[in-house]
């Protein structure tokens, strides 16, 4: 009965291009038989540059788009047999920019509520106690959730977009870069508590980032990504004291170290 | 270091009226830069850095006030130049490079227009010869083929080649110093990687003098000849950046350097130690030292008096009260 969360298995997908008057049309693999698992209470690092696929992996996970070949499974089933609301009770994503991420015109507790909302499972008054429990969670105080995005520094709105994520529950929240727009001092405490929130609710992440610092401190498990491939994947501390491929050494290389007082 | 700077700001003030009341947020920035010399300023959002550059380029934001001890560039006094005089510096004495190269590039022009316009602009001569200096600088910068990137539009390169032809337009008409506010923020590390040795190259080369703005430590130490950390519109400490990065004299520059995680050190058991709290908003009282409500040091003494700039090394500098070992840790802050 012990499914791992999520497995994909040789997912692949192909962007074809149309031919035009200015342009010849032509294909993108943005994925080549991409294999990936994440077990229960695991935190899986993908890393890898801009244009790798490491996003359109991520929407074929959170169903935004569909994979040409392969099988992504969610608690062993595979994910097709899951509908929308199903699907969204066991995976959340948090984005990369807090600002786009979230309505402009809604308050903070509406924008947490929402998914749950959706669901149309639950009364109004238990809704409104589980945002508020939830908010108290991730550390968002009761005046600072009748407030709209625009009036939240940053770091408080990813933690708004992260108590959206949470209200349902989910096993595995999908990180896209959720820390890249933040100061390092707010990045700071956003990892703590995702590490936090981790130990509390036995979450699983996807964490995607371009920042192997990042990932050294947060994950247990580390998959390397490049054109659309995994080229190498394994336990964090294996692969950075000895990466196997030159791609890995170039980007554990490119990583700017200060040498501190620890 | 004997020569005269070249840029020479002392005591820089910026303030903003609006509907909200008076904001200062730039509060007596004071500094020194050679030629061939690096200084990287670093902070969070919110510190100052980026309006005092706006303030040295004129570019403030309406409804903006500047006065300055002195602020001069060359010999010339920045703030009694009018927006003419200043256009012309700004090519051909301090050219700049922003954060994202996409929105700083002129999408419906070529690359070749693009650096052509400035050579043009600012040195005149045939567009023969502006083809030619602009051939010569993407060669500088590291472009392969550099003829056939002329014709390109910049919606056709990638980014990292976007930077260095921002770069490029930048060099055209040999400025003596560089701004890069951020410069590599928005791309990917193995080619922040490229970007940071070009423009190291380029100062060695070209003996420019460069202000590196950025919030990630790790650019500015791998540039940096000099830091200034600032925070609440102020710089907090200043030194060798070696020295600084290595043995932090200010608590928010060794908190910072706490945030960060490291390659090094033991993972996952380990916890960062975050800044509590956020960057306030500088305006209402600000005397005292801005930092006191999230410094785990914290004293009565720091609320009542600002911190002066003291002395660390001769030229090492910190603004706090306290040196290091005086320092006492809040009771209540005893680490989680």
């Amino acid at each position: 009965m012990n499914h791992p969360v999520l497995e994909a298995e040789n997912v692949s997908r192909t962007f074809r291009l149309r031919g035009g008057l200015f342009r010849t049309g032509g294909e993108i693999r943005a994925l080549r038989a991409v294999s990936l698992t994440v077990a229960r209470g695991e935190c899986v690092g993908l890393a890898g540059e801009s244009g790798c696929g490491k996003s359109t992996f991520a929407s074929i996970l959170l169903g935004l788009d569909s994979p040409d070949t392969g099988e992504v499974r969610l608690d062993g089933q595979p994910i097709e047999r899951f509908d929308r609301l199903a699907r969204s009770r066991i995976l959340q994503p948090v984005f990369q920019d807090p600002y786009a991420s979230l309505n402009p015109r809604q308050r903070i507790a509406d924008i947490v509520e929402a998914p749950l909302a959706i669901q149309g499972t639950v009364k109004k008054a238990e809704r409104a106690r589980q945002v508020r429990e939830i908010c108290d969670l991730v550390g968002l105080s009761e005046t600072m959730i009748t407030r709209f995005p625009y009036e939240l520094s940053g770091g408080q709105r990813q933690r708004a977009a992260i108590a959206r994520a949470l209200i349902l529950r989910p096993q595995l929240v999908i990180c896209d870069e959720p820390t890249s727009a933040l100061d390092v001092s707010v990045q700071a405490q956003i990892l703590n508590l995702l590490q936090d929130l981790q130990n509390e609710l036995k979450l699983s992440y996807l964490f995607i980032s371009h920042d192997l610092a990042v990932i050294r401190h947060l994950c247990s498990r580390v998959a390397i990504m490049q054109a659309g491939c995994i080229v190498e994947e394994g336990p964090v501390p294996a692969i950075f004291d000895a990466p196997a491929t030159p791609y890995t050494r170039q980007l554990l290389d490119s990583v700017l170290e200060l040498d501190t007082h620890g | 270091m004997t020569a005269a700077p070249l840029l020479r700001l002392r005591s820089l003030h910026v303030e903003i009226r609006n509907e909200a009341g008076r904001v200062h947020p730039v509060r007596g920035v004071s500094f020194d830069l050679h030629a061939g010399e690096t200084l990287g300023i670093a902070g969070e959002s919110g510190s100052g850095k980026s309006l005092t550059l706006m303030a040295l380029l004129g570019l403030l934001p309406r409804g903006a006030t500047l006065r300055a001890d002195q602020m001069t560039f060359d010999g010339a006094d920045l703030t009694k130049i009018g927006a003419a005089q200043m256009r012309r510096l700004m090519a051909t004495g301090i050219a700049t490079i922003f954060q994202d190269p996409m929105t700083c590039l002129n999408p419906v022009l070529k690359i070749g227009s693009l650096l052509e316009e400035v050579y043009l602009c600012h040195r005149g001569g045939t567009r023969k010869a502006a083809t030619a200096r602009a051939v010569e600088m993407l060669e500088r910068v590291g472009i392969a083929n550099a003829a056939d990137r002329l014709g390109q539009y910049p919606h056709e390169l990638s980014g990292g080649l976007r930077q260095r032809v921002m770069i490029a337009m930048a060099l055209m008409c040999e400025p003596k110093l560089l701004i890069a506010d951020e410069p590599t923020t928005a791309l990917d590390v193995t080619v922040q990687a490229g970007i940071l040795n070009l423009l190291d190259q380029l100062q060695r080369d070209l003996g420019l003098a460069i202000i590196l703005v950025s919030h990630d430590l790790g650019v500015i130490g791998r540039l940096s000849h000099r830091v200034a950390v600032m925070y609440g519109g102020q710089i907090v400490e200043t030194g060798p950046a070696r020295s600084v990065l290595q043995a932090p004299q200010h608590p928010y520059t060794e908190a910072l350097l706490r945030c960060i995680p490291g390659m090094k050190v033991n993972p996952q058991s380990a916890r960062l130690t975050p800044i509590p709290g956020q960057v306030g908003v500088m305006s209402g009282d600000l005397s005292g030292c801005q930092f006191r409500d999230r410094c785990r040091f914290a004293q009565s003494r720091c609320t009542e008096a600002d911190p002066p700039l003291t002395e660390i090394a001769s030229t090492w500098r910190s603004r706090c009260h306290f040196l290091p070992d005086e320092r006492l840790v809040k009771p209540e802050e005893t680490p989680a």
